[in-house]
């Protein structure tokens, strides 16, 4: 359907609040983001409260011949119009409409988790040299380097304190490690997908150890622990669909989410 | 057909058998390398061992997650009662009665891997 098909609310700038989207397009009966689609009966408010403020709102550059050419009469006409023609069109196409709209907007509008890797298990498992030579860390951020990889090798800042998630200061953990590899620390993130790379899980077995969880692209988590196998599994063989809530045996201390953008990193 | 091969210390005596246990997730797994002694009693324990149909089996999970010896090409990994050697595309697995041969290793380890491993109660002192 070409014409007017809703509309787009985004947030600029800096401090979007948690559990917000950044850019949500309305449209009849369903609502986009990034996050996915749900149902929605709002765009007939949005509409309402954008035609009674068009005038102050910031019209973006690329907009801004638009403006000069629609007038307030014009938009109204286009949105009476959609909203006639839009339920005809939707009957014809009811068993599509939500499948077509979701094609139509992929480009625009990401699945949730679109950019995580698969829980490939077999890529890990099948080969001895590959199962025994990565570890947590390269699983958790998806690079076999076949080096296990500790936090920080590779920036010169690798950790010397595993005592706990935060250390004294001077001393460097495994989350500082990581961080100076490229890693970008989510502290309040809610076991959500960021909208690029994916997210992973740090968990701190005090004195000891460290361990790390990755979100795949399916949502659930998955790890690997050193040289042993990759698995779907937690220390009480459940799936594991929260890292903080999973059963994570010695690894008590459940330090951040973090997110690794790929190519952006880099580990050794 | 499973070929049953005994194994040679002669033959294969140019290789150093070092052992790497599994109980970390992300820091390197304790290694060390089994001295002469200790490699002959292994391989008697292995030579004289009894055949096993079923693969050892690692779990993927846990505070100890097997043991594994690497020797030249040759590769075992032991627990839990049975122990298995990978040598190109041959696999045999041997029965290990009592851990015995898993127990002989661990206990080859230094002192500052021992402890470690009472602690964790893999093994008892």
């Amino acid at each position: 359907m070409l014409g007017y098909r809703g509309f787009t609310l985004e947030w600029i700038g800096k401090g979007i609040p948690s559990g917000l989207s950044q850019k949500i397009h309305f449209t009849l009966d369903y609502a986009y983001s990034e996050r996915g689609i749900a149902e929605s009966g709002d765009l007939p408010v949005i509409e309402s409260f954008a035609m009674d403020h068009l005038d102050s709102f910031e019209t973006p550059k690329t907009m801004k011949l638009l403006k000069k050419k629609i007038s307030k009469k014009k938009l109204k006409k286009k949105m009476d119009d959609f909203h006639a023609k839009c339920p005809k069109w939707k009957k014809g196409h009811k068993k599509w409409y939500p499948k077509i709209l979701r094609d139509a907007y992929r480009p625009i509008f990401k699945k949730p988790c679109m950019c995580a890797p698969l829980p490939d298990l077999d890529a890990w498992n099948a080969d001895w040299n590959v199962t025994d030579n990565n570890n947590c860390y390269n699983y958790g951020t998806n690079y076999r380097t076949d080096t296990f990889a500790q936090p920080g090798a590779a920036s010169g800042q690798q950790y010397n304190d595993l005592s706990a998630c935060i250390v004294p200061a001077g001393n460097i953990s495994a989350k500082m490690g990581a961080l100076s590899d490229g890693l970008i620390d989510l502290p309040s993130n809610n076991n959500t997908c960021p909208g690029i790379g994916h997210l992973v899980a740090l968990v701190v077995a005090p004195d000891e150890d460290y361990h790390w969880y990755r979100k795949g692209r399916n949502g659930k988590w998955s790890h690997k622990m050193g040289d042993s196998l990759a698995t779907l599994l937690d220390s009480s063989s459940s799936p594991i669909s929260d890292p903080r809530t999973a059963d994570r045996g010695d690894y008590v201390d459940f330090c951040t989410f973090m997110q690794v953008t790929h190519g952006h990193f880099k580990i050794i | 057909m499973v070929i049953l091969k005994s194994f040679d210390l002669e033959k294969n005596n140019e290789s150093r058998l070092i052992a790497i246990v599994s109980i970390f997730s992300g820091r390197r797994n304790p290694e060390w390398e089994l001295n002469n002694d200790q490699k002959k009693q292994f391989f008697d324990f292995w030579n004289n061992a009894e055949q096993s149909p079923l693969q050892t089996q690692l779990p993927a999970t846990g505070n100890y997650r097997g043991l594994r010896l690497n020797y030249g090409n040759i590769r075992w990994v032991l627990f839990n009662g049975t122990v298995t050697q990978f040598e190109k595309k041959d696999i045999q697995t041997k029965q290990d009665w009592e851990r015995k041969m898993e127990n002989f290793i661990l206990h080859t380890s230094p002192v500052s891997v021992k402890k470690l491993l009472v602690e964790r109660k893999i093994i008892e002192w």
